[in-house]
This record gives C-alpha cells, sequence and structure tokens, in this order.
C-alpha cells in the first residue's frame, strides 16, 4: 500500500512540469501587522496587535484559446485556534463556441456599475454599508452558476444564468432555492444601458431586506430583482442603477417589501493630471434607499435611506499612491473613513499601509464605541491600523 | 535681352523642382504619423520600467485597426489577463479577477499605462497632432548618423500631456529618432529616443525606444516590439465586448 501511494506521488511529481506548461500559477501575497482597539469577550476594550493577511493562489489554463479555466482560493492567516482558513474563490470552465460562451462553475459576474455601491448587482448586492475599504475591489464574492453568454454585435450582449441552490438547514438542495436571471448590455446614443432581472429563489435574504424597517418578521421565499443600469460621460464618468425586490408570496406585505428594497445607486468618476507626472482621481457615489428612515433613530443603524461614498486618490509618479476612502451615513452623521498608501517597490513587490476610523455615537452606523458590540461578529471599536508588504509572483 | 529672360527662366526652373519639393513642417508631422498607422496591426510588447530600486517588466499583445480601435492584453503575472479595448471615444477594461468590465470616456484616455511614460491614447492611436501643435521646421541635423528635419511643436490646446516638443525625423523614412518633450518655459521633461528600428512592409517602424524621465535620477523606461505583424486580417470579433472580456 506504501508502495502504491509512494508511485502515484512520484507520477504526480513528473506530470508537474507537463501541467506547468499548460498553467499559468499566480500567488498574490498579502501580510500585514495590525494594531487595532478592539474588545474582549467581556465587551471590555483593548490595544490588539496581530499578523494578519493572506495568499490568493490561482492556477489559470492557458493552453487551448477556446476553452479556460481557474481554480483560486484564499489560504487565510491562521485565527484563535491556529488552523489556516482556507476559501474557494472560483473554480470555474469557460467554452467559447462560434456563436456563445459557456461558464459553469464558482465564479463571479459583475453586473450594473459601481465601485461600492452598485444597485444593478442583483445577484450579489452591493448596497451595504459594511466593507473593508483596504483591497483595491471591494466587492469579490463568488458563487457556483451556470451562465450562456449570447454577442449581439460587437458591443451588445444578452447573457444568462442559473445559480446552484444553497444547502438549506435540512442539508438539502431544492430546485426552488435556486436563482436565475438575464441581462441585455448594449448601447445607444454614447450611453451604456443595461437591464436584466434576477429570481433570487434563495433562502439566504440577508442583504437588501436588512433594510426592512417592519418590525414584524417575514418568510420570504423567493424574490423577483429587476435593474436597469445605465452609463455615460458628462466630463466625469457617471453612472445611474436602480433596482427593487418583489416578493412572490406573502402578498400583504408585497408593497412594503418592495418599496423597502427600491434602491438607486449613482457615481461620478474623474481623473485628472496634477502637477508633473502626478494624477489626481475622484469618485462620488451614494445609493438611496427612498423608503427608508430619513431621520436619525436610535437603533436604526444600517436602514437609513442614503449612504454616501467620496474617494480622492493622488498617484505619485508611477509607483506611489494615496488614498482617502470613506463611507458616510449622512442621516445620523458618522463615517467610516479610510487612508491608504501603496508603493509599488519592486516588481509584483508593494509597501501598503491602512488606517481605518469609525466616527459616530455608539449607536450609529458606524461608530468609535458601538454599543450593542456583538464578541464574534464586531471586530474594530474605533481604530485599526495596518502596515505591510503585498507580493505577486 | 531674350537671351537674359531665357537664362533667368533657366534658372529659374532650376529651384521650382526644389521649392515644390520642400516639405512643411506640418507635412514632415503628417508623414512621421502615417508610417505609424496601420489598416491593422498585431505586435507583443514589453516595458521595462528602471528606476534605482531596479527593473519592472510588464509585457502586452496588441491588435489595432486604423487609429482609433485597438486591444491590448496585459500578459505580465502581476496583471495578466487584463484588457484595454480602445475605440473612438472610449475605453473598455476587463478585470478577470472582478469579471468587471468597466466603460470609460474622457480622461482615462489620457492617462499613463502601466506607470509607464505612455499613455492609453499614445499606445492605442488617436493622433491627430496636426490640429493639437503649431509646427515650425527649426533646420536640418544628423543624428547618429542619420540626416533628420528638426521640428518644434507647442501646443495649441491644454488637453496635450506636453506644451512642447522638440523632433528630430529622418528625411528619408520619416521616423522619430529623437524627442524631447518641454514645459511652457522650455524646461526639459523627457527624452525620447528610438534604439532599434525595423523594415516591415517596406516602412521603418522603431522596435526599440528609451524614454528618460529628466526631473529624476536614474529613471528610463524601455520600450521593445516584437513579432510585429502589418496589414493582416484580423476578425471584426477582436475589437469587441466578447473577445475583451474572454
Amino acid at each position: 500500500m506504501v508502495k502504491k501511494a509512494f508511485s502515484v506521488l512520484l507520477l504526480l511529481m513528473a506530470a508537474v512540469p507537463l501541467l506547468m506548461a499548460e498553467n499559468s500559477i499566480s500567488i498574490d501575497m498579502e501580510l500585514y501587522n495590525t494594531v487595532m482597539k478592539t474588545r474582549n469577550l467581556a465587551k471590555e476594550s483593548y490595544w490588539a496587535y496581530a499578523m494578519a493577511g493572506k495568499a490568493a493562489v490561482s492556477f489559470k489554463s492557458t493552453g487551448n484559446r477556446n476553452v479556460r479555466a481557474d481554480l483560486a482560493g484564499d489560504i487565510l492567516y491562521p485565527d484563535s485556534s491556529g488552523i489556516p482558513g482556507f476559501i474557494l474563490q472560483k473554480a470555474y470552465v469557460k467554452a467559447k463556441f462560434p456563436t456563445l460562451r459557456l461558464t459553469l462553475g464558482k465564479t463571479r459576474l459583475g453586473w450594473g456599475d459601481g465601485f461600492v455601491f452598485n444597485s444593478g448587482d442583483v445577484i450579489f448586492g452591493s448596497t451595504s454599508p459594511y466593507v473593508n475599504l483596504t483591497g483595491s475591489e471591494i466587492r469579490t464574492d463568488t458563487t457556483w452558476l451556470t451562465s450562456i453568454n449570447y454577442p449581439l454585435g460587437r458591443f451588445s450582449f444578452i447573457e444568462g444564468l442559473i445559480v446552484a441552490p444553497e444547502a438549506n438547514a435540512s442539508g438539502m438542495r431544492q430546485i426552488g432555492d435556486s436563482g436565475a436571471g438575464f441581462r441585455l448590455y448594449t448601447k445607444a446614443g454614447g450611453i451604456k444601458i443595461e437591464t436584466g432581472y434576477y429570481f433570487d429563489g434563495t433562502d439566504n435574504t440577508t442583504y437588501d431586506l436588512n433594510y426592512t424597517n417592519s418590525t414584524e418578521a417575514y418568510t420570504i421565499n423567493a424574490l423577483h430583482r429587476p435593474y436597469i443600469s445605465l452609463q455615460g460621460n458628462i466630463g466625469p464618468d457617471w453612472y445611474l442603477n436602480s433596482s427593487v425586490a418583489i416578493p412572490i408570496s406573502n402578498s400583504n406585505i408585497l408593497e412594503s417589501i418592495t418599496k423597502d428594497t427600491f434602491n438607486i445607486s449613482m457615481g461620478l468618476f474623474h481623473m485628472m493630471e496634477v502637477g508633473y507626472n502626478n494624477s489626481l482621481s475622484f469618485r462620488l457615489e451614494s445609493v438611496i434607499l427612498p423608503y427608508l428612515n430619513w431621520e436619525g433613530d436610535e437603533g436604526a443603524a444600517g436602514s437609513y435611506a442614503i449612504l454616501v461614498y467620496p474617494e480622492i486618490s493622488l498617484g505619485l509618479g508611477s509607483t506611489v499612491r494615496m488614498s482617502l476612502r470613506s463611507i458616510v451615513s449622512p442621516i445620523d452623521l458618522s463615517a467610516q473613513i479610510t487612508s491608504g498608501l501603496s508603493w509599488n517597490v519592486f516588481e509584483g513587490f508593494n509597501l501598503l499601509a491602512y488606517t481605518t476610523v469609525n466616527a459616530g455615537d455608539g449607536d450609529d452606523t458606524f461608530s468609535w464605541n458601538k454599543s450593542d458590540w456583538m464578541p464574534g461578529v464586531d471586530s474594530i471599536d474605533g481604530i485599526s491600523m495596518m502596515m505591510g508588504v503585498s507580493f505577486i509572483y | 535681352m531674350k537671351n537674359k529672360i531665357i537664362t533667368i527662366l533657366i534658372l529659374l526652373s532650376l529651384f521650382i523642382p526644389v521649392a515644390a519639393f520642400t516639405l512643411t513642417g506640418e507635412e514632415i508631422i503628417r508623414r512621421a504619423d502615417n508610417i505609424q498607422i496601420f489598416e491593422t496591426s498585431e505586435a507583443s510588447g514589453e516595458f521595462q520600467i528602471k528606476d534605482r530600486f531596479g527593473v519592472k517588466v510588464s509585457t502586452f499583445n496588441s491588435w489595432s485597426r486604423g487609429t482609433n480601435e485597438s486591444l491590448i492584453e496585459f500578459t505580465s503575472r502581476a496583471e495578466r489577463g487584463q484588457k484595454v479595448l480602445r475605440t473612438e471615444d472610449e475605453l473598455y477594461l476587463f478585470y478577470p479577477d472582478a469579471e468587471e468590465l468597466i466603460r470609460m470616456q474622457g480622461s482615462m484616455l489620457r492617462q499613463s499605462m502601466l506607470g509607464s511614460d505612455i499613455s492609453y491614447e499614445d499606445m492605442t492611436g488617436g493622433k491627430d497632432r496636426i490640429s493639437q501643435y503649431d509646427v515650425i521646421l527649426e533646420g536640418e541635423e544628423s543624428f547618429k548618423g542619420n540626416d533628420c528635419y528638426v521640428l518644434i511643436m507647442t501646443a495649441k490646446v491644454r488637453t496635450v500631456p506636453y506644451p512642447k516638443e522638440k523632433l528630430w525625423i529622418d528625411k528619408e523614412t520619416f521616423l522619430v529618432w529623437k524627442a524631447e518633450y518641454y514645459t511652457k518655459s522650455d524646461r526639459l521633461l523627457k527624452e525620447m529616443e528610438t534604439l532599434d528600428t525595423k523594415i516591415i512592409n517596406g516602412r521603418t517602424i522603431a522596435v526599440e525606444t528609451r524614454i528618460v524621465d529628466k526631473m529624476k535620477t536614474d529613471t528610463e523606461t524601455i520600450m521593445f516590439m516584437s513579432d510585429i505583424k502589418i496589414n493582416i486580417p484580423i476578425d471584426d470579433a477582436m475589437f469587441s465586448l466578447e473577445e475583451l472580456s474572454w
């Protein structure tokens, strides 16, 4: 038995160079020294120091012009148990046929426009204020799906997809818990027009509906999610998205939930030269849920009608970039502010530094001293500072 | 008297061909631009960005059609799979990790590509230098043994990266051998030099160029182009969202 296992191992080792020839392997390592104010199980505040980070490993196929695949995962810095975590980010195969493209596996589809807030992202949801602003990409969720992309000319296509259901409490993957939808992407009069529909059959309704200001609890079996997304240029580039979630059952609360989940996101982006060889970029985004709370209310954090995301980024030469990003809740006057600095020193190697500060009272959307602190859920109590490196090789 | 007139006419006629074939500054720039414009082209390229910490290398493949359509796919590890599709007035970016298709217009077109000294606009055509600059033919000089026209271009609009440029353009091939880029107050910012050329389809094309940033010490960008193919059939779908997001 040992001899057999040894033979298999030898065969695998011999196959590695052949596999390498057909694959592109990359590792994106990010490691940070993190100092932050947090709390212990007794909710007492203290300053913590920890290493943090991840290694994103990706195996991409390169050998076939008409078939592509990616197997990618994040190996996470060990938690208190000492065991490194692992998240499978991608595991997909794409095939390009003469008239259409098929994708099958775990991946992401980017519907709508928006860096932080995107009402057009009806598959994954991009309206929550609680995001990590230190990454170059803010929304990176993936799911198991099958999609078909059919071109309708050079700048237009339709795309259909089916999202596999997650296992419910009984461990069953019921067909009614699936997701399915389509989108049309085209251009008219210099404006990008994207519109689509997603049937959200999953039991996990944790995103748009967490804004619902109803005091009663409802079971929503499925939702219709139509959306529209427009993009153009008026000097700055602009984008505008809107979507709504219409429940299929519980018709008595249909109007209430439909109104509560109606949301509009919008954004402006502009980049300009500043002085010699420097660039300055501005981004301003907002998400509005017009039927939610327009007045500050105790315990209403996370259910306010408007959130704003301003960002200023200064590139000094080609290697240094400084940024100031913030998610602002104008109703309760609270904000999460993240300043960042990255310096591309060597090829693939960056020095990174971030500081995140929460400004607001205890029951605000963001607070320096959160009043309903939940051990195991909340981590940063007011401020965190990270210094580290990233290296892609 | 008659003989005198004939002699003058003969002498004048000797000068007529010279006058008729003396090129203006605008015509020289037009010809220099034209040798860089192809019906279609395909090439591989490499940037070497050198500074005091070493060399950063980025590689890419590019395809172009006319002056306004191009597709660039980055092949170096840090940017592998990222693509840029340029049309006349818009730029589409595709980030494979986020599976995100972003359409941009306006200011993004003039931004530096991969932190180099070359903008998306420079890289992907869309040049119309005659309408953007006043051109003066300053004289003629030999540069590395090549007879060159020396031209001064002064910007008429504010949207160009450099207010003033001085160019050394080959009198035979119309290749730009050297260029100096100045501020409005004549401060030298950058210097470009063609290091190597190749004759492809009868045109002399720069395949190795060096750009030195005169405002910094020990920095330069060297761009290599290889596997250049000109006026080859390229499928219409190459410049489409389908190819961009593949």
